[in-house]
Order: C-alpha cells, then sequence, then structure tokens
C-alpha cells in the first residue's frame, strides 16, 4: 500500500501516455500511487493478484481504476463486462480515461457499469488538473465500499 | 294458314280404313319404336331413319321430312319412296318448312297438336304436281311444357284417315321426346365434356399458377437472400467504417496529443537531457503518426480501388518483398526461405505484394527478444486453389486472439514491445477479400506462427 493509503491502477498501453500521468501524479506529490496494467489481460490479472501481479505488496488491490478503452488483448469494455460479472470487483470503481468523445462509447461504458468517462487531455497541464480533481472527488470527497 | 287442331285422342270420327287386325298390328311397332327409343343411343338422323323404315311399312308414305333444332343446329332428314322425283322432293321439303315455320313461331302451341297438311303450306313450284291436300300431315315435334322444336312433315300416296294420323302422332311424339333427351344427352355429355375440360384447365391452370407461384416464391427468396447477402455486407462495411472513424479518432489523436503534452512539458524544463528525450519523443510520435496515416491510406484504399484480377507470380512477388525488407533482415540477423519456384495465382499484384510484405515483415518483427527470425515461404495447391504458408520462429499466438489480430487496430502487444499501428493483418485480410481469397493463422505462443493467404490458381486466358 502507498503512503497515502491508496492506489489506482491505470490501463494503459500507450507509454507515453503512461508517461504523461506517471509525470502528474509525481507533479501531484502521489508518484507511489499509481501502477500501470499495459492491456486488458493485465488488468484482469492485477485486480485478480495473480501472474505478474501476485504480489500483493508491491501491487495492492486499487481503490480505483483509471481503464482505457482501446487496448491489447483485452479491450476496456471486455474488462468492464468481465468485472460486472465479479462481485469481488464489481465495487471498485472504473473511470474510462480514453481519446474517444464517441457517444456511443459513453453510453456502452456506462450500460457496463463505468463509473466515469473522462477524455485524454491534450495539455500536459491540463492532465495534472485531471489527476488532482480525481482524487479529490473520488478518494477525498467520495465514501469507497 | 290452319290453326292446329286437337286430334290425338280424338276418337276417329270414321271406320278406320284397314282392318282391325291391322290396328293391332299398329300397336305392336309401336310398342316395338318405344323399346327402340328407349335404348336409342346413336344420333337423331340413324333413330329417325329406323322409325321412318317402321313407318313406311304402316302408313302409305310417299315422303317423310323432319326437321328440328333441338340442338344447336336445325336439322333436316328426308325420307321418299324410290320413284319421288327431284322436284316433287323440293315441293314436299319446302311444304315441311313451311310448317316448321309456322309450328316453331307459334309462341305456346298447344302440346301434342297436329297440323294435318292441309295445302295450306307454301305453294310447291309451278312445275311440280300438285298433291292432295289431305296427303299432308304435319306432326309437331314436341315434349310437354316445352315449344315445339321441329316438325315431322308426311306425304301419303292417298290422304291420311284418322287411324294414320293417331299412328303418326304417336310416333312423332316418341320422336319428339327421343330427339329431346338425345340433345339433352348430348348437352349433358357437353357440359360434362367441358366441365372436365374446364376442371382440367382449371388444373392446368391452377398448376400452372403454382409453378408461377412456385417461381414467384423462388425468386422472393433468391430476393431476400441476395437482400440479406447486400445487407449483411452493408453492415459489415458499416461496422468496418465504425471502427474505422472510430480508431482514426483513437489512435490518430493519441501522436497529436503526445506532441502536444511534450511540447508543453518542454517548456519547463531546463535539464538538456529531459529536453532530449521529450524531442525525441515527440519525433517518435510525429513518425508514428507518419506510419499511420500510411496505413490507413493503404487500408483504405483496399476498399475505394477496384481490383481486376490476373495471373501473378508469387515467386515474383516474393522477391520484390525480400527486396523491400533486404534492411530489415539484414539488421534483425533474421533469414528468409522460400520455396523456389512458387506457383502463379490469380490476384492482384499490388495487393497481393502488400499482403505479403505485411506477414513477411510481421514474421520478423514479432520474435522473441534476443531470437534471431527466421521466416519460410512454401506453398502447397489444391482444388484449383493455392495457399502461401508463412512460418515464423516467433513468439505465437493464442488461439483466443487468433482472429482478433485481423481487426483493423487490434494489437496483442503494446508499442513499446512491438511497434505498429495494428493495421497490418487488417490489411491482409482485407486485401484478400478482393482478391477472392482468404487468410488465416495457425499458431501456439511460444511455438511460432503460421499465417497463410488462398487465392485461386492462376486463369490463363484461352
Amino acid at each position: 500500500m502507498s503512503p497515502r493509503g491508496f492506489v489506482i491502477l491505470a490501463v494503459e498501453d500507450d507509454p507515453d501516455d503512461v508517461f504523461f500521468l506517471k509525470t502528474a501524479f509525481a507533479e501531484l506529490g502521489l508518484p507511489d500511487c499509481l501502477r500501470v496494467a499495459r492491456d486488458g489481460e493485465e488488468a484482469v490479472d492485477y485486480l485478480q493478484g495473480q501472474g505478474a501481479f501476485a504480489d500483493r505488496g508491491l501491487y495492492p488491490p486499487p481503490s480505483l481504476v483509471l481503464l482505457d478503452l482501446k487496448l491489447p488483448r483485452k479491450s476496456g469494455f471486455e474488462v468492464l463486462e468481465w468485472r460486472r460479472l465479479e462481485p469481488a470487483f464489481r465495487r471498485i470503481p472504473v473511470l474510462v480515461l480514453t481519446s474517444s468523445r464517441s457517444q456511443a462509447d459513453v453510453a456502452h461504458a456506462y450500460d457496463l457499469g463505468a463509473n466515469a468517462f473522462l477524455v485524454k487531455p491534450i495539455d500536459a497541464r491540463e492532465q495534472v488538473r485531471l489527476v488532482a480533481a480525481i482524487r479529490s472527488f473520488w478518494l477525498d470527497l467520495n465514501l469507497l465500499p | 294458314m290452319t290453326p292446329p287442331r286437337r286430334g290425338r285422342h280424338a276418337a276417329p270420327a270414321r271406320e278406320p280404313r284397314r282392318a282391325p287386325e291391322h290396328g293391332a298390328k299398329r300397336i305392336g311397332t309401336l310398342y316395338e319404336i318405344s323399346k327402340l327409343l328407349t335404348h336409342f343411343v346413336s344420333t337423331t338422323e340413324e333413330v329417325v331413319r329406323a322409325l321412318l323404315a317402321i313407318m313406311t311399312k304402316e302408313l302409305p308414305l310417299r315422303s317423310a321430312v323432319l326437321i328440328e333444332k333441338a340442338g344447336e343446329r336445325p336439322a333436316k332428314i328426308v325420307w321418299h319412296a324410290p320413284e319421288f322425283s327431284p322436284s316433287e322432293l323440293e315441293a314436299a321439303e319446302a311444304r315441311a318448312r313451311t310448317s316448321f315455320d309456322y309450328l316453331t313461331r307459334t309462341a305456346a302451341p298447344e302440346p301434342e297438336s297436329i297440323v294435318p297438311g292441309t295445302g295450306a303450306a307454301a305453294p310447291p313450284p309451278s312445275d311440280a304436281p300438285r298433291p292432295d291436300p289431305g296427303k299432308f300431315l304435319s306432326l309437331p315435334l314436341i315434349v310437354q311444357g316445352r315449344p315445339v322444336f321441329g316438325v315431322l312433315h308426311l306425304e301419303g300416296e292417298a290422304p291420311f284417315d284418322e287411324a294414320d294420323l293417331a299412328f303418326a302422332s304417336a310416333i312423332s311424339n316418341q320422336l319428339a321426346i327421343t330427339i329431346e333427351r338425345f340433345h339433352a344427352r348430348l348437352k349433358e355429355l357437353e357440359m360434362r365434356r367441358r366441365a372436365e375440360a374446364g376442371e382440367k384447365s382449371a388444373r392446368r391452370e391452377l398448376s400452372l399458377r403454382r409453378g408461377v407461384e412456385s417461381e414467384v416464391r423462388a425468386l422472393n427468396a433468391d430476393l431476400e437472400r441476395r437482400v440479406a447477402e447486400r445487407t449483411a455486407q452493408f453492415q459489415e462495411t458499416i461496422r468496418e467504417l465504425h471502427a474505422f472513424t472510430y480508431s482514426i479518432a483513437h489512435d490518430l489523436r493519441a501522436p497529436l496529443r503526445h506532441i502536444h503534452g511534450f511540447s508543453d512539458l518542454l517548456l519547463g524544463t531546463a535539464d538538456e537531457r529531459t529536453l532530449q528525450s521529450y524531442v525525441s519523443r515527440i519525433k517518435a510520435a510525429s513518425e508514428g503518426m507518419d506510419v499511420l496515416i500510411n496505413d490507413l491510406l493503404a487500408y483504405s484504399r483496399l476498399t475505394l480501388e477496384d481490383v481486376k484480377l490476373e495471373p501473378v507470380s508469387l515467386s515474383e512477388i516474393l522477391a520484390g518483398v525480400r527486396s523491400e525488407l533486404k534492411g530489415e533482415l539484414e539488421s534483425r540477423g533474421g533469414f528468409l526461405e522460400a520455396a523456389d519456384p512458387l506457383p502463379r495465382v490469380q490476384g492482384h499484384k499490388v495487393q497481393l505484394k502488400q499482403a505479403v510484405y505485411n506477414l513477411v515483415s510481421n514474421a520478423l518483427k514479432f520474435t522473441a527478444p534476443g531470437v534471431a527470425p527466421r521466416v519460410s515461404v512454401t506453398a502447397e495447391e489444391r482444388d484449383g486453389r493455392v495457399r502461401l504458408w508463412v512460418r515464423d520462429n516467433g513468439i505465437g499466438i493464442a488461439p483466443e486472439h487468433q482472429e482478433r489480430i485481423f481487426g483493423v487496430f487490434q494489437r496483442l502487444h503494446g508499442v513499446e514491445a512491438y511497434p505498429g499501428t495494428g493495421i497490418g493483418l487488417a490489411i491482409v485480410r482485407r486485401a484478400l477479400e478482393r482478391m477472392k481469397g482468404s487468410s488465416g493463422v495457425e499458431s501456439r505462443p511460444g511455438e511460432g506462427s503460421r499465417f497463410w493467404i488462398e487465392l485461386p490458381k492462376e486463369q490463363v486466358p484461352a
């Protein structure tokens, strides 16, 4: 567990996007709070604490998940579908974080139980603001299960 | 014209001219006639002739003319004594016709009335000897309650007496019934024939209609099938278009976002090494975008371009691919072996080369770290089709991903491990579809992959 008492799992295949997220977390003084899964299968493995993520000390259960939709192996939608049927993970908030602004994607994601739908900001400053907002709303204001 | 006079049942006013035994014989004759008529199944003419033959034995006849229109056409039957002259016959016939005209035009003649020949008939031709009016006897042919439909006109050697009249009218009545029955039967037969014909034609029409209906059904089914086919094609196209625009929105925006993001970071960075790394990431993003645009264009060209199929040599295609991948092969320390010669196929040179290029370059790309790629290309022919195999010693693909990888922008690996746009195999599949071929893969993780494409054998123009 991170010193802050929470961990956020980002499911993101793009190394540049991972870099921006890491930069933003570091800037907010939360460098230890970010874990990354690089595709849908890894996300499932992480949540279940299996495979490369078996070490719960290094990879603690996340307080929330940032989920990209376009992912190798298993898409974000597939991860959402899987989660819906897993009582152990159904209540972990999943915030979709993607490039897509497609209304169909937004609707589909909510239908599959996503808790929020966020569009990746184009500006690095925005990225920091986004992470800060996520933290203040979802982790400070919001009551987690 | 003398009005018809009641006569059949009228008692003879005078003594019969012939002996009583003669009358008994006539009764016997009448009985024979009625028997004959009861079993009569032949034509009117035959029965009339049979009757007349009998009558001439009993009556002193010189001629007998029957005119009837019970059927559809009026009929005339003439009998005469051997010595009868043509002019006499003509006169007799004319008198018969006059009686016929008179009797049949009478709207409602009294049933069973008789018109004895009285000479009131049309005058015979002047050169003919004028017969004694009492020698004519015109009997109406009538069946109870129906209009007169004919006449039996008899002319005798001597005037007819009451007994002759009774006898003749009995015969004429029988004759009327017989003719009527005959025509009724004819009519019935005709109706039945028509009914049968109608039934047959109805049946024929029905079977014709059924044939037409089943043809229409077949056409409809065919139409429906084609509509379903085209709909499926459209749906596939729409689905693809959707995936395409979605991917453009997602994948094309990513490098832009990255360029923007790193530029932002660049502005707040003083450290030379960090600066360098940001600039190189910006460069990489813009290069990635260029590759992506090229791949997207290549893929969309597959849909837009007209594909004309012609004989293509796979050996030539492979030689071209090998020369284009020469640098890559050398830098990776890879090895590409190919059967030679490879068969010729029916395809499109540019698209086939693009497909083979993508397969071979994938085979070179997806190897475990530190493993030199070995790619072998072979071909097999079966049932007029050629299958080209591209085998590698790469990382392999789990069965659950083997179909997915042929979709647009589908990737199994992060770009860090294996760069690419995720369009390569989509191009392969689409190109093969457009060339009336197919594509696929056999693989197991860790055991390399065997990608294949299949095309029709070359068709040598006759």
